[in-house]
């Protein structure tokens, strides 16, 4: 991958904002004025505030509406524990048990839908369709989906206690797990039928692109004539990951160019290697960012059809900068355009053919493939580009 | 590879700043300790430098204070920007500006959907229905990654038009609006009579002197012949505990219905009079049940007066004072909790119905496909009517 590449590095990071520093900032002429009336709130909280006051949540409160001040939902403050955790999910990497839920609707319970390969889950012998009754000493049921993975995840090498409920043998099992690091996939594959391919991809992470290289060589291998890369519902990621998947997919082209506050614009070129494999891609309006920049990108260059609904439209581009207290500015510095020069943000990308799921589908989590109309489209122009 | 050299500007950056705070730190005279101007000044100058996009200094402003204020974690108390307080305090009436149009997100994010249009205001004035929907505002298309701008745009309150493009149907020919927010009285009490005799009654909030109409209304149902009531207060919301006290009063006789603890301690009972109705009663609830309505739902079910039907509230049993400040702007802030006549405080526990239940998919894709939720599709409101 060749880059029109413009960052001069390190030693001119550090020069250019120290002389920033030096200089007056912005914002301070108005610091007389905020701390009379923060003053002035703090004494109406002290005489009116029936509850308690924790005063360091409510310093980072300052820092968190400060840069929310700005006015874009991209650009926020990190404390320092939601940066650690931030930077925990980018990687893919997890110290926990190994298992993907969700909550059944039916009859409010957390099932396991994934059960991921080499985690203490798997080992333990937790299948997918076992529902979790208790976690950490505590019944549980769909009300508490959002504490689970407290529950679960930890240190490594500690020790977490669960009881699934298998309804196939209308059994409880208990098991003592220890957690590992686990590293979650976002990508997934298996053979449709016969010649034809499928690779999902949930989100990417640091991880994604050694996974999603290790999914498309095995389904060559299996002789796959065709794929199907399914996006939807990707939020997006890593920027530099996504490029170096559309590089696997794309000749000697423009994979996407971001534009910075300065004009700066950056282009990001393919090599002449990559995989001739028939494509169409599945998107809907839970495809965001990344996702549009993969799917722009071999839209843009006749290399996919896509098959589904308007993507999100989200057309910029963040960056994050820790601070020397392990707290981190997110903030949006690029605009970025797919190859044919349009910036998507509040727009998005429309399929080629466009397949809403019916109504009905919708109330239940898992399609069946045969429900998947969506699917079944993306399937049927493939086998057309196939012949 | 760019996204190396660009980890080295931040790490640069960062370093640049961490060394330079360690001298500014140990020279400045600590005279505040609410936050440190070294970092707002790191991150002001991190925006200056990158951030893509402009910066107003007013906004920046409004939102410490609501940062400030928000590191509270109450879910009731919030800093009141002047627009803000404006807003609130011409609520406190029983009013609020806006063009008269309640909305929910339309079924795949690509148009709005209009849920309630208020009598008499600019939207009913326009032709607009409910179940019409949006597609466009001002220009901006309606598409997920839009929300935050759309939502500006629905919730304007200054005296701009603002521009609609609206569906009558699915697929059909548009239609421009232009509505101006004007103020309107809020929507308080809905009622109507279901299978003859049970007299069903939607609360949207409770505002002072509202159980006088609350009285009226039940009136009119009984003359019809209702013998038993619903009083639907799901996704309702007061903060006027005078006022549910008077509430509770209509149902609850000679009874301590709740109390509450103010700042100092200090514990105020609330003890109804004599009843006025004796009819059976369904209440109501769901998650977005919340406020001094809560007080009014556990009183029902802790008195056994009534059965509580529906989903747990939000335990934001709270009571609620607007605290201007001196520059036209203000705080909303929670000056008391409220406690169940057992001493069970509404805003650490929610308020579990007698019989929970919960509404299915259908009924939530009904509402965003036509803007309205059938009875039938009303699982809740079924249960209710299966109790008499």
């Amino acid at each position: 991958m060749k880059k029109g590449g413009f960052f001069r590095g390190a030693a001119i990071g550090f020069l250019l904002s120290t002389i920033v520093l030096l200089t007056s900032t912005a914002f301070v002429d108005r610091y007389y004025y905020v701390d009379k009336k923060l003053l002035a709130i703090e004494s109406v909280i002290n005489n009116y505030f029936v509850g308690d006051m924790d005063r360091s949540k409510m310093q980072e409160g300052i820092y968190k509406g400060f840069v929310a001040g700005v006015g874009d939902i991209y650009t926020s403050y990190y404390t320092p524990e939601e940066y650690q955790s931030f930077k925990e999910k980018a990687s893919g990497v997890y110290a926990g048990i190994g298992v993907q839920m969700t909550i059944d609707t039916a009859d409010n319970t957390i099932v396991i839908t994934e059960v991921f390969p080499g985690s203490p889950a798997e080992k333990a012998g937790i299948l997918p369709k076992d529902k979790i009754i208790k976690a950490g000493g505590k019944s549980v049921s769909g009300d508490d989906f959002e504490l689970i993975p407290k529950i679960v995840k930890g240190a490594p090498n500690t020790k977490v206690s669960v009881t699934i409920y298998r309804p196939s043998e209308e059994k409880a099992y208990d098991f003592e797990l220890t957690r590992q690091n686990v590293t979650y996939p976002s990508v997934s594959h298996k053979i449709l039928e016969k010649d034809l391919a499928y690779i999902k991809i949930t989100q990417f992470e640091e991880a994604t692109y050694e996974q999603f290289k290790k999914a498309l060589t095995e389904v060559q291998n299996k002789k796959a004539k065709g794929l199907v890369l399914d996006l939807r519902n990707n939020p997006g990621g890593l920027l530099h990951i996504t490029e170096k998947i559309a590089d696997e997919l794309l000749p000697k082209v423009l994979i996407v160019s971001t534009r910075d506050k300065n004009g700066t614009v950056d282009e990001s070129f393919a090599d002449d290697k990559y995989s001739k494999i028939p494509i169409v891609v599945i998107v809907n309006g839970n495809s965001a960012s990344a996702s549009e920049v993969l799917s722009g990108a071999l839209k843009d260059h006749n290399r996919a059809k896509l098959v589904g609904e308007t993507t999100f439209g989200k057309g910029v581009v963040q960056s994050i900068v820790p601070l020397s207290d392990g707290s981190a500015l997110k903030l949006t510095t690029a605009k970025y355009f797919t190859p044919s020069g349009v910036c998507i943000q509040g727009i998005g990308i429309d399929p080629d053919y466009e397949v809403s799921l019916p109504t009905e589908t919708l109330t239940r989590g898992r399609l069946e493939e045969s429900e998947d109309t969506q699917l079944q489209k993306a399937i049927e122009v493939i086998r057309s580009e196939m012949k | 590879m760019k996204h190396k050299h660009s980890l080295g500007v931040i790490t640069g950056v960062a370093l640049g700043i961490g060394m330079l705070s360690m001298t500014i730190g140990c020279s400045k005279s600590i005279t505040d300790h609410k936050y440190s101007k070294i970092k707002i000044n790191q991150l002001s100058k991190l925006l200056d430098k990158s951030f893509l996009g402009e910066i107003d200094k007013q906004t920046i402003e409004d939102s410490i204070y609501a940062g400030y204020v928000s590191g509270l974690e109450d879910p009731m108390t919030r800093y009141l920007n002047k627009e803000a307080l404006k807003a609130q305090q011409v609520l406190e009436q029983g009013k609020y500006i806006g063009t008269g149009i309640a909305f929910e997100w339309g079924l795949d994010g690509r148009y709005i959907i209009i849920t309630d249009v208020v009598p008499n205001s600019p939207a009913a004035r326009e032709g607009i229905k409910q179940g019409d929907r949006i597609t466009e505002i001002d220009g901006i298309k309606v598409i997920l990654s839009n929300e935050t701008e759309l939502l500006k745009k629905l919730t304007y309150t200054g005296d701009k038009e603002v521009s609609y493009s609206i569906e009558q149907n699915s697929g059909e020919q548009e239609r421009k609006v232009s509505l101006k927010s004007e103020v309107i009285a809020v929507k308080g009490i809905e009622y109507r009579l279901i299978n003859e005799d049970v007299g069903y009654i939607s609360i949207f909030s409770i505002k002072e002197n509202m159980t006088e109409e609350l009285k009226q209304d039940i009136e009119i149902l009984r003359k019809k012949g209702a013998k038993h009531f619903i009083i639907d207060i799901r996704s309702a919301y007061s903060n006027n505990i005078e006022e549910i006290y008077n509430t509770c009063n209509l149902f609850m006789g000679r009874q301590t219905v709740f109390k509450v603890k103010n700042k100092l301690g200090e514990i105020t009972s609330y003890e109804t009079k004599e009843a006025v109705y004796d009819e059976p009663l369904v209440v109501l609830i769901n998650g977005r049940t919340r406020g001094a309505l809560e007080a009014f739902a556990s009183a029902v079910s802790y008195l056994k007066r009534g059965v509580v039907i529906g989903e747990a509230s939000a335990g934001m049993g709270l009571v609620s004072e607007i605290i201007p400040l001196n520059d036209e702007t203000g705080l909303m802030v929670s000056t008391g909790v409220i406690y169940t006549p057992n001493d069970v405080s509404l805003k650490d526990s929610k308020v579990i119905p007698d019989v929970e239940i919960k509404n299915n998919a259908a009924g939530i894709i009904e509402l965003v496909t036509t803007g309205k939720v059938s009875d039938k599709n009303d699982l809740q409101l079924m249960e209710a009517l299966s109790h008499f």
